[in-house]
């Protein structure tokens, strides 16, 4: 896998103002946008940095590096419809044979590559690799999923560049703009565990230092919004944290209600029955009745409620 | 930043903390992507701005701003008065996207440069003298959405004319032209615009004050211009462009018809384009034609292009009289922030005032 990801990693170059043309060249892609989102009325740019501290970060924790024209600013674009996220389109250029070839990959809020469009693409050998068969295949796959398409026997080279194409989009998006796809995918969760009203959330902060070490909660993780409805009644608490648990590094979130009771605990938009199993000892039970939960998952689940229960006590609501 | 990385790169799957590398595979990372000039573990050695400017200290200003200080020389030597001329531009470049809770809803893009030249043997109109130094607006405009999915925008500011191969090519600060200025008399003018995206086309219909880069009224002075054409990122496109101007000029007006047609094709490398325009220059008929054809590597770094290019008039009665000129050209781009760029113009025939036999023009650029 080591080796897939550093093959992608030399191949890929971001797109933007690329090689010093000013910005009167940027174009949104509108056209491969409304195309893969039909249903969108409008769009939202987001606009980040890469920068050489993160290439130096990828470089010293992976022993791998982003190639150095891929630092500097770079757009995400998020369709709407009526305000609301239908996605993510990131439009990331490929070397080829005759210049660059800008694919334009539709994401969802996880960072899941579920489509993709050539914008402009020069070369008739990387146009018949883009076929329905294989786009196919990477309908909502994640990193490790793509990369194990690439491990596929009889990939041709076109296909192999459009694979790791879409395995760097999904890493550079889930980095670059993963504090700014937290809100969104936070909205989309609390109108599924809050479906009587439409949920508006207000970020709480958190008071990092409220957490204790080693149990298994990873304190720089933890992100929390109030929720209340579109008439300003308070529906409960959404929480988010990374926690390694029972052997793994799992992303949690948490549905806390007006009492401080976990009403539930899920691992994002996956449906994971371990989790749920693991977890449901802790349904219905505050941090005043944590306590008779002995077991890790109650640990983690304590911590976490004390964790956030504090910043929401010190009023750290926005 | 750094904490978004820790948190997801081992749910991506990517081996972390002490998972070493094979050697081949670090070696093969540590190379050059075919094409590069410079090796990759080589690049941004010094590089004291790997990543432009940074613009954190403008806090919440800073979100979707990109902002860029350009700088260049261009040196030009012609040798029917064998002398060179130079200019020199120092300005910047800012892209602001604006954006609210139903989405983007405008775009700024605002470039200006302090202008100095020196020697020039044909200075825009609004310089003094051949040795002058003047603010040169390029783009300075605000692009409000009226209407979902781009298909309607209003433009307000200093925008470049849409017409021809003007409204798809980057001509902005390259010696790479493709002839705007000397057919329609104008390159950019103050004024609104409305253009969009719709049923597969780009269209730009404007009108200006007809005093480019100085807002002047004497005379009233306007340009209307337009153009409609099919989406380029399809590898060929064609357009129609039309202009209609009485342009200021100091103590008078001049005017300016064209009809224009302009089409391109990309052949893998390669990339074939033309344009046409043909109209009135006052009481002349007027003619303006150019064909290119250019080349790039695989990684975009290096760009080549040769062009014909002729623009001629014709007083009632008599023959065409103009230039008749070819054009190469390459550019270089060794990193995000250089760009080298040489042009050989040759007159291939003598024109009416117009002493040169051929130019060679060389510019060095710079963004931060």
């Amino acid at each position: 896998m080591g080796l897939l990801v550093a093959c992608l990693l030399v191949t890929c170059v971001l797109t933007g103002a690329s090689h010093g043309q000013a910005y009167c060249a940027l174009r949104d892609p509108v056209r491969v946008l409304y195309e893969a989102y039909p249903e969108a009325d409008s769009h939202r740019s987001i606009i980040r940095t890469v920068t050489a501290a993160d290439r130096d970060a990828i470089e010293r924790d992976l022993s791998l590096t982003i190639l150095y024209d891929e630092l500097g600013r770079h757009t995400l674009y998020v369709p709407l419809r009526e305000g609301h996220p239908l996605g993510l389109l990131h439009v990331r250029s490929e070397r080829g044979r005759y210049g660059l070839t800008e694919i334009a990959w539709s994401l969802d809020l996880e960072g899941r590559i579920t489509d993709g469009r050539l914008q402009r693409c020069r070369d008739p050998k990387l146009r018949e690799a883009f076929a329905e068969d294989l786009l196919s295949q990477l309908g909502s796959a994640d990193v490790p999923e793509i990369l194990a398409l690439l491990q596929k026997e009889g990939l041709t080279s076109e296909q192999r560049v459009v694979l790791g194409s879409a395995a760097k989009t999904s890493v550079v998006t889930s980095i670059v703009w993963d504090a700014d796809l937290l809100p969104m995918r936070a909205a989309v969760l609390a109108n599924t565990k809050w479906p009587e009203s439409e949920a508006v959330l207000h970020a709480v902060q958190i008071d990092r230092s409220a957490f204790i070490a080693d149990t298994g909660i990873e304190p720089l993780s933890v992100h929390a919004w109030s929720v209340r409805g579109v008439d300003g009644q308070q529906l409960g608490i959404l929480a988010r944290s990374w926690v390694n648990f029972d052997g793994q590094r799992v992303e949690l979130w948490w549905q806390i209600d007006l009492n401080g009771c976990i009403v539930d605990v899920s691992a994002g938009d996956k449906e994971s029955s371990s989790i749920k199993q693991a977890f449901s000892e802790v349904f219905g039970k505050s941090t005043a009745t944590m306590a008779e939960c002995s077991t890790a998952a109650g640990v983690v689940a304590g911590e976490l409620l004390h964790g956030v229960g504090t910043s929401i006590m010190d009023g750290k609501v926005d | 930043m750094l904490e978004a990385i820790a948190i997801c790169l081992p749910i991506l799957g990517v081996p972390v903390d002490g998972e070493r590398l094979q050697e081949d595979i670090a070696d093969e990372l540590a190379g050059s992507p075919e094409g590069a000039a410079i090796p990759e573990n080589a690049q941004g050695v010094g590089d004291p701005f790997p990543s432009g400017l940074d613009l954190d200290w403008l806090g919440s200003l800073a979100d979707n701003l990109r902002f860029t200080m350009d700088l260049r020389g261009r040196f030009e030597y012609d040798t029917g008065r064998e002398e060179w001329s130079i200019s020199q531009f120092y300005g910047f470049d800012l892209f602001k996207v604006l954006s609210g809770p139903k989405g983007d809803y405008a775009t700024i893009l605002l470039q200006g440069f302090a202008t100095r030249i020196d020697n020039n043997p044909a200075p825009p109109w609004f310089f003094d003298s051949p040795t002058d130094w003047e603010w040169v607006y390029r783009m300075f405009y605000i692009n409000w959405k009226l209407l979902p999915r781009d298909a309607l925008n209003l433009k307000v500011g200093h925008f470049e004319m849409p017409f021809g191969l003007e409204m798809l090519i980057d001509t902005n600060g390259t010696l790479r032209q493709v002839g705007t200025a000397p057919n329609l008399g104008i390159k950019a003018d103050w004024g609104v615009t409305l253009n969009g995206v719709s049923n597969g086309l780009e269209y730009e219909v404007g009108l200006g004050r007809g005093s480019g880069n100085e807002w002047k009224a004497a005379g009233s002075p306007y340009a209307l211009v337009g153009r409609v054409g099919t989406d380029p990122t399809r590898g060929w496109w064609v357009g129609v462009s039309g202009f209609s101007a009485d342009l200021y000029r100091p103590g008078t007006t001049i005017e300016r018809r064209r009809i224009g047609f302009d089409a391109g094709m990309e052949l893998g490398a390669w990339t074939l384009m033309g344009e046409v325009s043909g109209g009135r220059n006052g009481q002349d008929d007027a003619l303006h034609a150019l064909g290119e054809l250019n080349w790039r590597d695989s990684t975009e770094h290096w760009f080549g292009y040769g062009q014909l290019r002729t623009l001629k008039q014709r007083m009632a009665g008599n023959s065409w009289e103009g230039t008749f000129q070819s054009v190469l050209g390459v550019e270089w781009a060794p990193d995000t922030h250089w760009t080298l760029s040489a042009e050989w113009v040759q007159n291939l025939q003598r024109g009416m005032n117009d002493s040169r036999d051929s130019s060679i023009r060389l510019q060095a650029r710079y963004r931060f």
